[in-house]
C-alpha cells in the first residue's frame, strides 16, 4: 500500500504462474456466471483450454485469456486505490502477446500523474523476463487512494 | 441487421437485442474464484461497504451475454481473440438487483490482416435506469498467428 501518491509511485502483485488450471477455472466461471440459472458449466474448447483447438489455430498450445491479466491489474487498482476505484474508475487493458502455460505473470501500476480529483495511471503485466504482454491506463479518483485514507 | 448467427456476421450499427439480468451474489463469488480474487468484500457483504462488492471486470460478461443471445452459434469460421477491454464506472454495482446491458457494434475494420470489432456497451439498473457501468470492448475476429 503506498504511504502517499505521487508521479512515479509504482506497486505490483505477488508474482502468479498462468497454470492450465488457472485458465480453465476462468473459461468455466465465465460460462457459469453468464448462464446465470446456478449451474455449473465446463466451458466448450477454445484456445484457452483445449491444446488440440490451439494448435488449429496455428498456436504451440492454449493461452490464457486476456481477461485474467486484466483482473489481476484490477484487483491490484482496487487494493490500492479503493473503493473509488470500483464506483468511479476506468481501466483500459490492450492484450500485446499471449500469455502461455506456466509463464509467470506480475501486475504493475505506476503514477502517471495526479490531481484534486484524479489519479492517472500506467499498467501492465509481465513476465518473469519482463517482457509485458498487457499494457494499459487506469484512473481511481484521488479521496479513493488507500494510502492517503490511512495518512 | 446481421444478428442472428456468428459474431463475425456483426456490422457498423448492428443493435444487440440487449438481456436483462439479476445480479446475483453467486454470479459475482463465481467470477472472483475464476479470476483468482480473494479479497473477503467480493465473496460476502462487509462493513463499511453495506454490500458485497463487484469487480469492474466482471461486465465481461455483459458481452458474452449480449452475443449468447443475438450470435447464439458462436463467434464464426475462425477463432475470436479479445484484443482491448475497456471499462468506466459510474456507480457500484448493486448485488442482488436487475441489470439491463445494452450493445451496439461501434466499428469494424481490417488491420494487417486481421479483422477487428468494437462493441460499446452500457449497463443501467432495470429499475432506476442509472447508468452503472460502460464498456468498449475490441475482439480480432480471425485471428491467426501467422497475421501478426
Amino acid at each position: 500500500m503506498p504511504e502517499s501518491i505521487s508521479v512515479g509511485t509504482h506497486v505490483q502483485s505477488a508474482p502468479l504462474m498462468m497454470t492450465r488450471e488457472r485458465m480453465r477455472w476462468y473459461c468455466d466461471a465465465l460460462e457459469t456466471a453468464a448462464r446465470q440459472d446456478g449451474q455449473f458449466v465446463i466451458a466448450e474448447p477454445t484456445i484457452h483450454t483445449d491444446d488440440a483447438y490451439a494448435k488449429a489455430q496455428g498456436l504451440p498450445g492454449i493461452i490464457a485469456d486476456g481477461m485474467l491479466s486484466t483482473n489481476y491489474i484490477s484487483s491490484l487498482l482496487y487494493r490500492h486505490f479503493g473503493v473509488g476505484y470500483l464506483s468511479s474508475g476506468e481501466l483500459v487493458t490492450k492484450f500485446i502477446r499471449p500469455v502461455y502455460e506456466d509463464d509467470v505473470v506480475q501486475a504493475h501500476a505506476q503514477v502517471t500523474a495526479v490531481d484534486d480529483e484524479v489519479i492517472a495511471l500506467e499498467v501492465w503485466v509481465d513476465t518473469a523476463d519482463g517482457q509485458k504482454v498487457t499494457v494499459g491506463t487506469a484512473k481511481a479518483p484521488r479521496t479513493a487512494a488507500r494510502g492517503e485514507e490511512a495518512a | 441487421m446481421s444478428t442472428g448467427r456468428y459474431v463475425s456476421d456483426l456490422e457498423v450499427g448492428d443493435t444487440l437485442r440487449p438481456v436483462t439480468y439479476e445480479m446475483t451474489p453467486f454470479i459475482v463469488r463465481e467470477y472472483c474464484h475464476g479470476v483468482g480474487e480473494t479479497a473477503e468484500e467480493f465473496h460476502r457483504p462487509l462493513e463499511p461497504f453495506g454490500q458485497q462488492l463487484v469487480p469492474p471486470t466482471l461486465t465481461h460478461i455483459d458481452k458474452i451475454r449480449l452475443i449468447k443471445e443475438n450470435c447464439p452459434e458462436g463467434p464464426g469460421p475462425h477463432a475470436r481473440i479479445h484484443y482491448q477491454f475497456h471499462s468506466r464506472h459510474h456507480k457500484l454495482i448493486p448485488v442482488g438487483t436487475r441489470l439491463t446491458a445494452r450493445g451496439e457494434v461501434a466499428r469494424r475494420y481490417e488491420k494487417k490482416g486481421r479483422t477487428y470489432l468494437v462493441m460499446e456497451i452500457t449497463v443501467v439498473e432495470e429499475s432506476t435506469g442509472d447508468l452503472v457501468m460502460t464498456y468498449s470492448d475490441t475482439a480480432i475476429l480471425n485471428f491467426s498467428p501467422a497475421a501478426s
